[in-house]
């Protein structure tokens, strides 16, 4: 009664393309003229070029009060004072850099595709690294399955990414998908609170089993900006027609027994109601979200990103 | 538990082809993919794992074999070996027919349904006679036949008589479970009239007390056609109909009388409130005489049994009759006799010696002129001077001092067309006429023509001397023979239609003082039987397999 397991002809991994750099010079030097774009004020308590809601020691003013004994006299706003003949103290805001956290799904689900989606996954998170990195920014990065989860404390500089590249270079699809815990592993690695927020960018084919973006909720419970990429090998949009198989989850080892017939019609409306539902989960969250595949281009995924609003052009 | 048809164990061979067929049945292939959570949305069955589908198929397989098994073993038919007996005793008496036998039979069909395969049934009618209607019988088509042949009949129940025969029957059948008596019947029943114990007391099911206007019912009691008392010859007859009615008001009704589908009445009569009526109405000739009863007040007929009532009228014959007369040759009277029996048309004329050891058995009139033992019994009789001991009479030798005659019943049908005038007797035999006889004519001396007796018991006893008197020689002599045959003849000649008796008809009920405790309506539940529940156990399992394979075939 038992059938051999088969594997689709063209969805194993290609060890010889995940076999690549992650990130070619030509390709950083490319992203050093981007920046990632916060949706909201960053907020962190280092210095850094992202203006905070908080009166802190930058140059930007952002609003006057009256002044009051002990104020600092440097901040007298004396062109208001010539104006006014009241002695109003500039409030400036204070600068922090921004906190970058990625998190990487690195599920079994992930090794399939050419290349693999966990190491486009990987890609894609070295460049918004390099990006974030070249712009002053922290970047903290987790890694994770169910019982294999690795995270990396905030970095800076580019020593910080060459330990970061080192890191998402040796990582391998295993074990079923857990992103909620991901993410906070990530989060906590990343030391940010309520207070301390930024932005989280995700990295999954969000095959989820405990619900519908449930690693991207757990960010935004915790108070950071979300950015979602969903990284899908081609056959998962367009796969043949299996009618008549029976299939065995790679994560789970969940069996199910297609029909006969019509199998690619009734996967196609699966999918497109899987989509909508992720959709409609982001639209909950403000999550931005970009899908792209391990057939497409790195270019191409950083211009949708561009298009996304991930992005943005702030070098040059 | 034992298999009545255990050949179709032989059956078992078929577990082999279904294991097979499972087996070989769609070996699948296998694809292991990243994630089946979108697929699992057009997937006909989804298995948490691959042990689990296995073991799930080796359910199904398990289910299929057991499923054709539990099949083949119900179509060998287990069966329990307990089988309680119910005797039915069913009231089959015409106040039963219409609603309430219906009833009956309905009341019947449930309760044995509700019994199950294993017990027995038997079925005693209360009618004319206790009958074993159904011996004790597992139900099935038997039973089921014998319900539907239950019958009203025009007579009243015998239900002492059922009830002994239906606790007869479950005395003999409590030996293999137990055995109880349920009656049904329209009226209540006297527990006194069972033998049983007190404790096994038969149960009654009242039927028929839903219907309303129960007391409201009319009917034929009665119908015979007999000889006319005034008929000239065998042909003249007359039919005699009493109808009653429950109906404690007058009841108009129409009687319709028909004889060979011809209508000899057709009139509307009033019944007395709680009483009959009796009508009369001359017939001749042969055929199907039909009396019908229908109410013509537009109040209701409950019974419809005892709406008609028929019976078959044959052709007249002259009366076959029995001459005993002394022998050898009897004598002038004997001469006289003969001669005016056969004037008066008797053409099946049989002579005897009064010491005949062999007499005709068959003769309708005998005419006896002797005692002896060829003379019948039983048989109408006309008697020339002889007293059998049954007739009562004690007569005395006259001379023709005392023969002087002093009247004559001249408005009797026997003495008609007869004339005694200045007839001249010189010896006879006169007697008194015994309790229920009519002196029919007398002389001085006393009466000499005596006619009593009913039915084949009839007789007419002449005193006059045939050969001591002119009457032989006179035109009265074969008249009067020929009135008396064709009397006594006729007598024996009561045709009686079967009807419904009047207690029935009037639906006069006896408040039992202790009646039967109601048996329980019968309750429906799915009749068990082990090939039953087996059979459905298997067709459970195979439909359970079946729609776990096509479900999403057939949602889609």
């Amino acid at each position: 009664m038992a059938a051999a397991v088969t594997e689709l002809p063209d969805v194993s991994t290609a060890p010889r393309e995940d076999d690549l750099p992650l990130l070619s010079p030509q390709m950083a030097l490319r992203l050093a003229r981007l920046s990632i774009v916060a949706r909201k004020i960053a907020s962190a308590r280092r210095a850094g070029r992202r203006r905070t809601r908080r009166v802190g020691s930058g140059v930007e003013t952002i609003d006057l009060r009256p002044y009051d004994t002990g104020d600092d006299t440097r901040r007298i706003a004396w062109h208001a004072y010539a104006r006014l003949e009241k002695l109003l103290v500039r409030l400036v805001a204070d600068e922090a850099p921004m906190r970058l956290t990625l998190v990487v799904d690195q599920s079994a689900s992930m090794q399939y595709g050419r290349p693999s989606k966990v190491r486009q996954a990987a890609r894609i998170a070295a460049g918004f690294a390099a990006v974030a990195l070249n712009g002053e920014d922290r970047v903290a990065l987790a890694v994770g399955s169910v019982g294999s989860t690795k995270t990396h404390r905030p970095v800076s500089g580019r020593a910080g990414l060459t330990r970061l590249l080192s890191m998402l270079d040796r990582t391998a699809a295993i074990g079923a998908t857990d992103l909620p815990a991901t993410v906070r592993c990530a989060l906590d690695a990343a030391g940010t609170s309520a207070s301390t927020r930024g932005v989280c960018v995700i990295l999954s084919d969000l095959y989820e089993p405990q619900g519908v973006l449930a690693g991207a909720r757990e960010a935004r419970r915790r108070g950071n900006d979300v950015a979602i990429v969903e990284v899908l090998a081609p056959f998962e949009i367009e796969p043949p027609d299996l009618s008549g198989f029976d299939l065995e989850d790679e994560e789970t080892g969940e069996i199910i027994e297609l029909p006969e017939h019509g199998m690619r019609e009734r996967y196609e409306a699966a999918l497109r109601e899987h989509r909508e539902r992720v959709d409609e989960a982001a639209r909950s969250i403000d999550a931005a979200i970009v899908r792209t595949t391990t057939a497409e281009p790195f270019e191409a995924i950083v211009m949708r990103a561009l298009n996304a609003g991930l992005l943005s052009n702030s070098g040059s | 538990m034992n298999l009545i048809a255990p050949t179709f164990l032989a059956a078992l061979a078929l577990l082999v082809p279904v294991l097979i067929a499972f087996l070989v049945r769609r070996r699948r292939k296998v694809m292991r993919v990243p994630s089946t959570m979108v697929f699992r949305l057009g997937a006909k069955s989804v298995a948490k794992s691959k042990r689990i589908r296995d073991i799930r198929r080796l359910l199904a397989l398990l289910a299929c074999l057991l499923g054709v098994g539990a099949l083949v073993f119900a179509a060998a038919r287990p069966s329990g070996a307990r089988g309680d007996l119910r005797v039915f005793v069913v009231d089959v008496s015409a106040s039963m027919s219409g609603a309430p036998i219906a009833e009956a039979r309905g009341w019947l069909e449930r309760e044995v349904a509700a019994m199950g395969p294993n017990a027995r049934v038997a079925i005693v009618t209360a009618g004319a006679d206790a009958t074993v209607a159904l011996p004790p019988t597992p139900s099935g088509p038997l039973v089921e036949e014998a319900i539907k042949k239950l019958t009203p009949e025009k007579d009243v129940a015998s239900m002492d008589e059922a009830l002994a025969l239906a606790e007869g029957l479950a005395a003999a059948g409590s030996q293999r479970g137990t055995a109880n008596v349920i009656v049904i019947s329209d009226q209540k029943i006297d527990a006194e009239t069972s033998r049983s114990s007190s404790s096994n007391k038969p149960k009654l099911v009242l039927v028929g007390s839903k219907s309303d206007a129960k007391s409201d019912n009319l009917g034929v009691t009665s119908l015979y056609t007999r000889t006319a008392p005034d008929a000239r010859d065998e042909e003249e007859r007359e039919a005699v109909v009493t109808v009653a009615t429950s109906s404690t008001v007058t009841r108009r009704a129409r009687l319709v009388i028909r004889l060979a589908n011809r209508v000899v009445r057709d009139r509307s009569i009033e019944v007395p409130a709680s009483g009959d009526i009796t009508e009369r109405v001359g017939i001749r000739g042969p055929g199907k005489l039909v009396a019908k009863i229908s109410p013509d007040d537009g109040k209701r007929d409950v019974l419809g049994l005892d709406d008609e009532a028929s019976l078959e009228e044959i052709t007249r014959e002259p009366p076959r009759v029995l001459f005993v007369r002394p022998s050898p040759s009897g004598g002038a009277a004997a001469f006289f006799v003969e001669r005016a029996i056969r004037a008066s048309g008797v053409t099946d004329l049989t002579i005897v010696a009064p010491d005949d050891p062999s007499p005709p058995t068959k003769v309708d009139v005998a005419v006896v002129l002797a005692e002896g033992l060829a003379r019948p019994r039983g048989v109408p009789t006309l008697y020339f001077g002889v007293e059998p001991a049954e007739t009562g009479l004690k007569a005395r030798s006259i001379d023709k001092k005392e023969t002087h005659l002093r009247s004559v019943a001249s408005e009797d049908s026997l003495l008609r067309g007869v004339a005694f005038d200045e007839m001249t007797t010189l010896r006879a035999k006169v007697a008194t006429p015994p309790k229920g006889a009519r002196s029919l004519v007398d002389f001085d001396g006393g009466s000499a023509l005596i006619a009593g007796g009913a039915g084949n018991h009839a007789w007419v006893w002449v005193g006059i001397d045939p050969e001591a008197s002119d009457l032989v020689l006179r035109v009265a002599f074969p008249v009067l023979v020929g009135n008396v045959l064709t009397q006594l003849g006729g007598t024996s000649q009561v045709v009686t239609a079967k009807t419904v008796p009047r207690s029935e008809v009037t639906l006069a009920r006896s408040e039992a003082l202790t009646t039967f405790d109601p048996a329980p309506a019968p309750k429906w539940r799915i009749p068990y039987s082990p090939a039953l529940v087996i059979a459905m156990v298997g067709a459970f399992l195979l439909a359970l397999e079946a729609y776990l394979t096509f479900r999403r075939k057939w949602a889609s």
